[in-house]
């Protein structure tokens, strides 16, 4: 596991996770990240060999739904949207 | 020169609702963002629900690639930022697809099918304005996002555009024999990952359709022997397929690469796929196109290669068989597998886009069977029935006065008559001439207002002719 | 003052029509928002939700939300301005229900943003006092929640969120009865996420009889959230009576009770623990080993499912939305740069890291399979022991001046008490002692709501 998370880390993450950092704030981001992960470290300690993962705290299974359709109304979710054009949601550029 | 080439392609599933949730998969409303509702835009509080119809279907795909299935599943969420995405990241199976290390015959070798699994579509952009590299906004409709897709990947181990086309048609025939793809509705998407001479692997995304396929790995595979033969390397890159151009162009390098933080989507369950889920779904698998092959050959007595080629075609393939019920199995294989298909191709149809009366097809083959109208009549029936003309067939020959002249002792005089009024013809084809006999022939046919069978002149007249 | 009613009082008035629900009503957002001028504990409140006063059993109780709960209609935020302006077009699966049964929607309460934090300070919007004394946080996440359930002398109820603790530290705090239900007792479904696997949706009340009557309504098997159980409806109430369970022994975790806890508020606890025995509750100590494990693998699982249910929010479709002149890698950076906290920020690229490759076995995976030991080990305890009592938090409410001196670790820290049942998904309650802003904490083992019902109820009610 990698001991010491730089200020270059920080930011190829923050990239990642599309947030934009000032340098003020990578600064202490990644001091305060080396005090948190080496806190967090202690669960190296539990031995899990041979444990599987709960992804759930109760053993929910085999839930499905049938395949059927129904119509929500549309107009409500759009309204929430402030660039329209023609039925389209307007987006920002890809290119 | 060695070529390698993978696949990975998505078939959009034909079920009713989404993948998650219970909007209409209905791509006939045009008007953008109807089929939408809170779990498929991502709204916030909104949650998945499983669509048990797209695993079943997923799992027919799984067996039908001979994969092998694992004892439970459970879903995964790729993360990744595009203006498409309604959550920003994708509902998928990454560690445990429903399928996996499977494989498919083609005539000359085994292709590898490395993984099945099942996935939400995201939304559609539409470049405002320009290309995806100039517009300066994008329009998105999120009607596509949530639809289910099953995704294939294959192994490298395509090392022609042939072998490519191969697998391509077998595959669309096994989804449509499979009952889970539509392909009036439904669209197949693929990415194409190419080498050659074990260079770098360059990846060609968002190829809509089959023949486009075809077009892109020719168009990469020349840019590449290009570059190779002018001395420059080739770089690992994803392009992307410029339909209209007919060329793959570069995508815009990334500042930083891509991790998809996969974690597993804990608004679902574990799925067991326990030995009864799977037997069930053995016991309603459709028949597959290799299976029906071998049906054919013991059922109607066609040949292997008739029987392929019907069966490469699933509504071909329900045509065939259902107009075998009522006329003779080899008149409806030969007359639907290359007239019919060959009508159609010359005029940019299929049988999915053509809307042919069948009663009316029937009658017409059965006409033709009893003997009642020549090969050609019959072709021009069926080109009327291909161009969607509403008539009776059997009422049309009577009033054209199409019956065929079945008479031998009218036939044989129509024949004689022609050999005596074209002498020179005649002389000439003794002489050695021998493409008089289809002038001779052409005068006949003149005569019987075009009602003989050829090919019964054609073979009266050599005999004639020889024993003159 | 008029309608100085317990909820109980209330609903037996309104059954026999002894109440003008008119002049109720309008009285009571009245002193609503007198009171939350002084506490800031709601964002918004919204009086057009009272739907059929004569169906159900609440008769127009008045219920807040916390922000993050979905009421269709109302501007829901869940403490985030990058939400600000989302209106659901629908209704949580608990909002229906309350509304089923009568209850009057009367707003959204202030959280820290999407539940990150212990204190609601960290909320988008304001944050809410501790009625108790006013210079002091009112706890978190659900702090607007407690806040007004505490200071209104009112009859009503709050709808209430925990991911970590974000029910019973606020309601310690606030000296008021929070109620956490097993995972997966009430549907998710509206709920705006923090981390899928760790969110329930809960009560908090004056009384235990008040978050019982609520949990009846809100619990229950829900198509729309696959994570929700199967199980038959329960009148929650039936467990608010005087009787005392025989022959049952609580267990009393050592861990809980360290020096790192302040001793005035392990001392109280104690005396609880001793009256029950007085009344004939045997108690005895056991150890939960797992606990120092619990907190880090409760924070890696909860910001890795957060930063991925963050991802949403990008200026796309609802909430903060700006002109999109951009390359949208830009665009999205720039509104979530905008448009999230400090403590928001800090998560998502922790969870983010959290589940990198390279990273994600030593941490997501590996917290995973060390909840499936905390889970473990809560079993075998709950096999011996009827339930858990232990202190709620180790602090008393620190001052709201002085949170930004508390660094992130030490925020995280002061968890650890309610971290570990809420990892294991377990029922908690958070019962108020005699000493204000000191809740005790009773713990039982799954689906198991009556027991922690009964033995809070007891403590309330002790004479």
């Amino acid at each position: 596991m990698k001991k010491i998370i730089t200020k270059d880390d920080v930011k190829h993450i923050s990239d990642l996770a599309r947030i934009n950092l000032t340098e003020k704030e990578l600064m202490k981001f990644s001091s305060e990240f080396v005090e948190i992960l080496d806190a967090f470290r202690i669960i190296d300690e539990v031995d899990v060999k041979d444990v599987e993962p709960s992804f759930h705290p109760l053993n929910i299974r085999n839930v499905f739904r049938d395949d059927n359709v129904k119509i929500f109304s549309a107009d409500d979710i759009l309204s929430n949207a402030k660039k329209k054009e023609k039925g389209f949601i307007l987006g920002p550029k890809v290119g | 020169m060695k070529v390698k080439i993978g696949l990975e392609i998505h078939v959009q599933l034909n079920t009713k609702s989404k993948l998650f949730c219970s909007c209409s998969t209905n791509s006939e409303n045009s008007k953008p963002n109807k089929n939408i509702c809170p779990t498929c835009m991502g709204l916030p509080g909104s949650k998945p629900a499983l669509n048990k119809e797209a695993l079943k279907k997923a799992m027919r795909l799984a067996l039908a690639l001979n994969c092998s299935f694992p004892k439970a599943i459970f879903f995964s969420r790729k993360s990744y930022f595009y203006p498409d995405m309604p959550k920003n990241f994708q509902i998928t199976q990454y560690e445990i697809p429903i399928g996996k290390n499977g494989s498919y015959q083609l005539k000359n070798k085994k292709i590898g099918i490395w993984r099945v699994h099942i996935e939400e579509d995201p939304g559609k952009l539409i470049h405002k304005g320009g290309t995806i590299k100039t517009a300066q906004n994008v329009l998105i409709d999120y009607n596509r996002a949530g639809i289910p897709l099953c995704e294939i990947v294959t192994a490298p181990d395509f090392s022609s555009i042939e072998e490519v086309k191969e697998f391509l048609s077998g595959l669309i025939s096994t989804l449509e024999h499979l009952r889970i793809y539509d392909p009036l509705n439904g669209s197949i998407r693929s990415d194409i990952n190419i080498s050659i001479m074990g260079g770098s692997r360059v990846e060609v995304k968002n190829v809509n359709g089959i023949k486009a396929v075809e077009h892109a790995i020719k168009y990469e595979l020349s840019r590449q022997k290009n570059m190779v033969k002018i001395g420059k390397k080739i770089k690992m890159e994803t392009r992307h397929f410029d339909a209209d151009m007919g060329t793959t162009v570069s995508l815009r390098t990334k500042e930083t690469e891509e991790d998809y933080g996969y974690i597993f989507e804990p608004d679902l369950t574990w799925i067991d796929l326990t030995k009864e889920f799977i037997s069930d779904i053995k016991k309603n698998m459709p028949e597959l196109p290799k299976e029906r092959e071998k049906r054919f050959l013991k059922q109607y007595k066609i040949s292997r290669s008739e029987a392929s080629v019907i069966c490469m075609n699933f509504r071909l393939a329900e045509l065939f068989e259902r107009v075998a019920k009522q006329v003779d199995a080899k008149l409806a294989s030969k007359w639907l597998r290359t007239v019919l298909i060959g009508v159609l191709a010359y005029k940019n149809l299929s049988l999915r886009t053509a809307h042919i009366d069948e009663k009316k097809l029937i009658k017409a083959l059965k006409l033709l069977e009893s003997g009642e109208i020549t090969e050609k009549t019959c072709k021009e029936l069926i080109i009327k029935l291909v161009n969607g003309e509403k008539f009776d067939p059997a009422n049309y020959v009577v009033e054209k006065r199409l019956k065929k002249v079945a008479d031998k002792k009218e036939l044989e005089k129509v024949i004689k008559d022609a050999l005596k009024e074209n002498k020179k013809a005649v002389s000439d084809y003794k002489s050695g001439q021998k493409e008089a006999i289809h002038y001779l022939a052409g005068q006949v046919m003149k005569k019987t207002g075009g009602r003989a069978e050829m090919r019964i002149v054609m073979e009266r007249l050599k005999e004639l002719l020889n024993s003159i | 003052m008029k309608y100085n009613l317990s909820v109980k009082e209330f609903l037996e008035k309104r059954k026999n029509g002894e109440i003008d629900y008119n002049d109720f009503y309008s009285t009571f957002l009245t002193n609503l928002k007198r009171k939350n001028k002084e506490l800031r504990a709601l964002r918004v409140i919204s009086h057009s939700q009272k739907g059929d006063l004569n169906k159900g059993k609440l008769y127009g109780l008045p219920i807040s939300v916390k922000d993050n709960i979905c009421v269709k209609g109302v501007e829901s935020c869940a403490g985030s301005k990058i939400l600000e302006g989302y209106i659901p077009p629908f209704d949580a699966s608990c909002i229906s229900n309350v509304k089923k049964n009568s209850g009057a929607i009367i707003g959204k309460t202030n959280q820290d943003e999407f539940g990150f934090g212990t204190f609601s300070t960290n909320s988008g919007f304001d944050i809410p006092l501790n009625p108790l004394d006013k210079t002091r946080v009112a706890g978190g996440s659900s702090g607007g929640s407690a806040a007004i359930v505490a200071g209104l002398d009112m009859p009503h109820v709050s709808l209430g969120e925990s991911t970590g603790g974000s029910i019973s530290c606020p309601s310690a705090f606030c000296s008021v009865v929070g109620l956490t239900p097993t995972y997966g007792l009430v549907s998710r479904y509206g709920l705006i996420d923090y981390a899928n696997s760790l969110d329930k949706i809960g009560v908090i009340g004056k009384t235990v009889y008040d978050t019982a009557l609520l949990l009846s309504i809100i619990a229950g098997h829900d198509e729309k959230d696959f994570t929700t159980i199967n199980k038959k409806a329960e009148d929650y109430t039936n467990y608010c009576g005087p009787d005392v369970p025989k022959k049952i022994k609580l267990g009393v975790p050592k861990e809980y009770f360290s020096d790192d806890i302040d001793k005035r508020i392990r001392d109280e606890v104690w005396n609880s623990i001793h009256y029950l025995e007085s009344i004939g509750i045997d108690y005895e100590e056991c150890s939960l080993k797992m606990t120092r494990y619990a907190l880090p693998a409760y924070y890696i699982i909860a910001m890795a499912e957060s930063s991925t249910n963050l991802a949403k929010f990008c200026g796309l479709r609802y909430g903060l939305q700006a002109d999109p002149t951009e390359n949208f890698n830009n665009y999205f950076s720039k509104i979530r740069s905008k448009g999230f906290g400090e403590e928001a920020k800090r998560r998502i690229i922790l969870g983010t890291f959290a589940r990198m490759s390279g990273f994600r076995d030593a941490y997501y995976l590996r917290a995973m399979k060390v909840r499936t030991l905390v889970i473990d080990e809560y079993k075998r305890l709950f096999k011996k022991y009827y339930a858990l009592i232990s202190p709620t938090m180790p602090i008393f409410p620190p001052k709201i001046k002085d949170v930004k001196k508390i660094s992130p670790i030490q925020c995280y820290m002061s968890d650890i008490l309610t971290v570990p049942p809420n990892l294991a998904g377990m029922p908690m309650i958070s019962v108020p002692s005699s000493v204000p802003s000191v809740g005790i904490h009773i713990v039982a083992d799954h689906l198991q709501e009556g027991r922690i019902i009964k033995i809070a109820y007891l403590l309330e009610n002790r004479c």
